[in-house]
């Protein structure tokens, strides 16, 4: 699919103007400068590569079908792209857990289902931005953002109330959100 | 969380903003940091919060096979729905459903979107939205404005410029089905200042055909005892 030159330079809101019109060139432009991130990010969530590969393909798909309703005042292209690409990915794991929740793996115990999650969640290279976090808070962000699971769920798979993973979720995104103010990125 | 005006919404926010809640849970908690001063300013740095965590992974390079797959289903998409030309584009904020006329009432004025959720929004919204204007009449008030914002069967309704319910009384959101009489729901609201509010509309409206607003007794009503002030056509 050629395209021209002149797109490369444009902005990533003005490709998202011409993808909503159809231009299929201005959508290659966007693939290409997004997919590598949304791909990370999906690879991140399912843990491995054909999952990974259709839900990138469906969350392009749907930043090609939907381009109209991308509004530049709620975040950036790259952030809406990888928004659709985490709830894809989200969706897909919610269902990949579902078809293996067969009668015959039910007998697992809850200490069991613990010690998987997580070790899914800490198989993945997290030094990063949450790195910083007390295991607690870190721990309760990974199950919710990356495997996920609700608030009413982790409280279940960790063993204790509610409020205090609602805490900690509090107290750890706080955390994120002054580390991000503090440090340009 | 003190300036939270409902804590056991406002409390949720976090687990929100990171897709914790269940899907009728985050719309409640969407239309409670649209009316609650204390959380909408929080909202702003939980979604840069978000944002640092979408991208907050290590890299992985996708293969080149997706890419030629996903470009292989954009062409056909785009075969499908005409070939790769320009279509006349529809502005977010100014896309439309066709509106419901009460005829009971005469014929009743289109209201515009509202741009309630600029700036206070947790979550990019990517889920298929539709977001459809009212009609109202002129007793909701000569400035009034309203609409439903509708996403996976679920809907919430905007309302501002309204004219308060009336002393002793409330407004109460009716479901309607074809011909069948309103069938009421608990979801009853005031106005704010402004006249405005966002109310969560309970059910899951796919089975339904219009959503009502009447105004009503503190408490509200088995069956309505006014015209419908406000209608949304689905």
């Amino acid at each position: 699919m050629p395209r021209s030159d002149r797109l490369e330079r444009r902005a990533d809101e003005e490709l998202m103007r011409l993808v909503a019109d159809a231009n299929g060139d201005a959508f290659e432009i966007v693939y290409d400068r997004h997919a590598s991130a949304a791909y990370s990010l999906a690879y991140r969530v399912v843990g491995s590569r054909p999952a990974a590969d259709d839900v990138v393909q469906e969350a392009f798909m749907a930043v090609w079908r939907s381009a109209a309703r991308f509004d530049p005042a709620l975040g950036s292209v790259r952030s809406w792209v990888l928004s659709i690409c985490h709830n894809r990915a989200i969706d897909a794991l919610r269902r990949i857990t579902r078809h293996a929740e067969q009668p015959e793996v039910e007998t697992v115990e809850r200490e069991d289902a613990e010690e998987v999650a997580l070790r899914r969640v800490e198989a993945a290279d997290t030094r990063r931005l949450l790195a910083d976090l007390p295991d607690d808070q870190r721990r309760v962000i990974e199950l919710a953002f990356f495997s996920g699971y609700t608030h009413t769920e982790i409280a279940a798979l960790l063993g204790v109330p509610l409020g205090t993973v609602k805490g900690r979720m509090r107290l750890g995104l706080e955390r994120i959100r002054r580390a991000m103010e503090a440090t340009p990125r | 969380m003190s300036g939270c005006t409902d804590p056991r919404l406002g409390e949720l926010l976090d687990a929100r903003v990171l897709g914790a809640c269940p899907p009728e849970e985050a719309h409640t908690v969407d239309a409670h940091v649209l009316n609650c001063p204390y959380c909408a300013g929080r909202a702003p740095g939980l979604r840069g919060a978000r944002q640092a965590l979408l991208a907050d992974v290590p890299l992985v390079a996708p293969g080149p096979e997706l890419r030629d797959r996903v470009m292989a289903q954009v062409r056909e998409d785009a075969r499908l729905f005409g070939e790769l030309r320009p279509a006349p584009r529809v502005a977010p904020r100014h896309r439309r459903r066709l509106v419901a006329v009460l005829t009971a009432t005469g014929v009743l004025a289109a209201t515009g979107a509202i741009g309630l959720l600029a700036g206070t929004a947790l979550v990019e919204p990517d889920r298929p939205q539709q977001v459809i204007s009212a009609a109202l009449t002129p007793q909701a008030g000569s400035g009034a404005r309203a609409r439903l914002v509708v996403r996976e069967d679920i809907g919430r309704l905007e309302v501002q410029g309204m004219r308060p319910p009336g002393e002793g009384r409330v407004y109460q959101v009716w479901l309607l089905r074809g011909s069948g009489a309103p069938r009421p729901t608990d979801a009853l609201f005031g106005v704010a200042g402004g006249g405005s509010a966002v109310v969560a509309v309970p059910g899951d409206l796919s089975d339904t055909d219009q959503v009502l607003v009447t105004s009503e007794p503190t408490g509200g009503s088995a069956a309505p005892t006014r015209t419908p002030v406000l209608a949304v056509r689905l």
